[in-house]
């Protein structure tokens, strides 16, 4: 000490420091568990770069995580499932984490970094069939995955060790397919990079990154700490975090029409049934029908051939090698709106028959909701996002998946 | 009269092996409490983006 009064010091600067970090963590994991009911109330997409809130909504008996994209959030509504649950009437409530513009390849670095915390857990996984019908080459654009990128996801995505190699090569492929997301980010980038290759000294320089990686981690996850706890000190009022419980029972086919008229009300600039909101933006293709099954072809080659297919079927091995227990629940198909578009319902019905045939060999059960394609004003435009009325069958689907009705 | 008092009781506990390095760690802790301040923020939020559907 003497000698090497500097080296000494520092060490126990450092020391300090570490411990310091390691109380916050831990502080901050209670502050986390404490809150997270308030939080599933609150719109949280702030801070949907952590992970900090997910795994503290794993931990509650009483909240069922949602993952998904804009079919679950475009929407804003009381009906939408965590406002409509908010008061725990079934004895549950929704802990949403569906953005928009989300995607397969988003959820699966999410899950990913999740990891062992995600391990029998029982997660709403919700699709559409937007991105495999609608996208160019069936693929999320990018700025929507840029808008939902997480660097601590992505690199707990490479270093997981619940992962197989495999996995995360074909996620590792995938993610440099995005380079916008990889920009000033050298290091996750080198790890991308060698992950993916086969070249024998790229896996072995991989590997010798691995302690840096896990150093990155362990600095991410506590600015993720760090940036939830100040979240809910400074967005949760003294009134949001008095969580009301109140049990009663749904009387889901009152609200059944309740909810259409409220959304016919807001149909009102066109014929077709489109919510007012989505209405100016895709008018110009409801000038003139096409002719029946005219555009049969051109849908089928699109949904057989959408790259969303390839990021699923990575987010259902994520889900497979965590051992999660997951339903996939998919909204329908507006058949009546595609069938004005030149789609017959034959054809339509091919998103459902890959769906299943992607997810089939991994396991994963499926609510489709096929039966709602023809139902009115379930979904409010092309695109398959939940309406109103669509809310009340999505919540209704939710609680019965929540108490172990469904599938 | 009490800076002078001051400074000597400080060099005086510098210059004690123990006290010496009980100030350099502080010093250090310091500097790591800076750069935990000045970049320990991290980016956590998810970048603006406007959703443009399909």
């Amino acid at each position: 000490m003497k000698q090497t009064p500097h080296i000494f010091a520092g060490a126990l600067a450092l020391f300090v420091a570490l411990l310091g970090t390691f109380a916050f963590s831990i502080y901050a994991t209670r502050f986390e568990q404490k809150y997270v009911h308030a939080v599933a109330g609150v719109d949280h997409e702030s801070i949907s770069g952590g992970n900090a809130l997910e795994r503290a909504a794993l931990q509650q008996d009483d909240l069922l995580m949602i993952y998904g994209a804009s079919e679950l959030a475009l929407l804003d509504t009381p009906l939408q499932a965590n406002r409509f649950f908010s008061t725990y009437p079934t004895g549950f409530m929704v802990f949403s984490d569906a953005t928009l513009g989300g995607s397969s390849l988003t959820i699966a670095q999410k899950f990913a970094a999740l990891g062992e915390d995600l391990r029998g857990k029982r997660v709403v996984l919700a699709l559409g069939p937007a991105i495999m019908t609608m996208a160019p080459e069936g693929e999320v654009n990018i700025r929507h995955y840029t808008g939902n990128f997480s660097t601590l996801n992505a690199l707990e995505m490479a270093y997981s060790p619940h992962l197989s190699v495999d996995t995360q090569q074909l996620a590792a492929q995938r993610m440099l397919e995005f380079p916008e997301t990889l920009q000033d980010q050298t290091f996750l980038t080198f790890a991308l990079k060698k992950l993916a290759s086969d070249k024998p000294l790229d896996r072995a320089l991989f590997y010798l990154s691995w302690p840096l990686g896990k150093l990155q981690i362990a600095i991410a996850k506590v600015q993720d700490h760090y940036a939830t706890f100040n979240f809910i000190r400074h967005n949760l009022s003294a009134e949001q975090v008095q969580i009301k419980r109140e049990a009663r029972d749904i009387d889901w086919e009152t609200l059944v029409p309740i909810a259409e008229i409220e959304q016919i009300q807001n149909t009102d600039t066109n014929t077709f049934g489109i919510d007012n909101s989505q209405w100016h933006k895709i008018k110009e293709l409801f000038v003139k029908p096409r002719e029946h099954g005219s555009k049969d072809a051109d849908f089928i080659y699109d949904v057989e051939h959408a790259r969303e297919w390839e990021d699923l079927e990575i987010t259902l091995r994520v889900i497979q090698e965590l051992g999660a227990d997951v339903v996939i629940l998919s909204v329908p198909m507006n058949v009546p709106l595609w069938e004005y578009q030149g789609v017959s319902e034959s054809a339509q019905n091919k998103y459902y028959e890959k769906l299943h045939a992607v997810v089939a060999p991994y396991g994963v059960p499926i609510i489709d909701l096929h039966e709602f394609g023809r139902t009115p004003y379930f979904s409010m435009d092309l695109a398959s996002h939940t309406s109103r009325k669509g809310w009340i069958y999505v919540n209704q689907t939710l609680d019965a998946i929540f108490h172990g009705l469904l599938p | 009269m009490l800076i002078k008092h001051l400074t000597q009781s400080f060099m005086a506990f510098y210059h004690n092996p123990f006290g010496r390095v009980l100030w350099l760690a502080l010093y250090y802790f310091a500097i790591l409490v800076g750069l935990i301040l000045l970049y320990g923020e991290g980016q956590l939020s998810s970048p603006d983006f406007v959703y443009q559907g399909f």
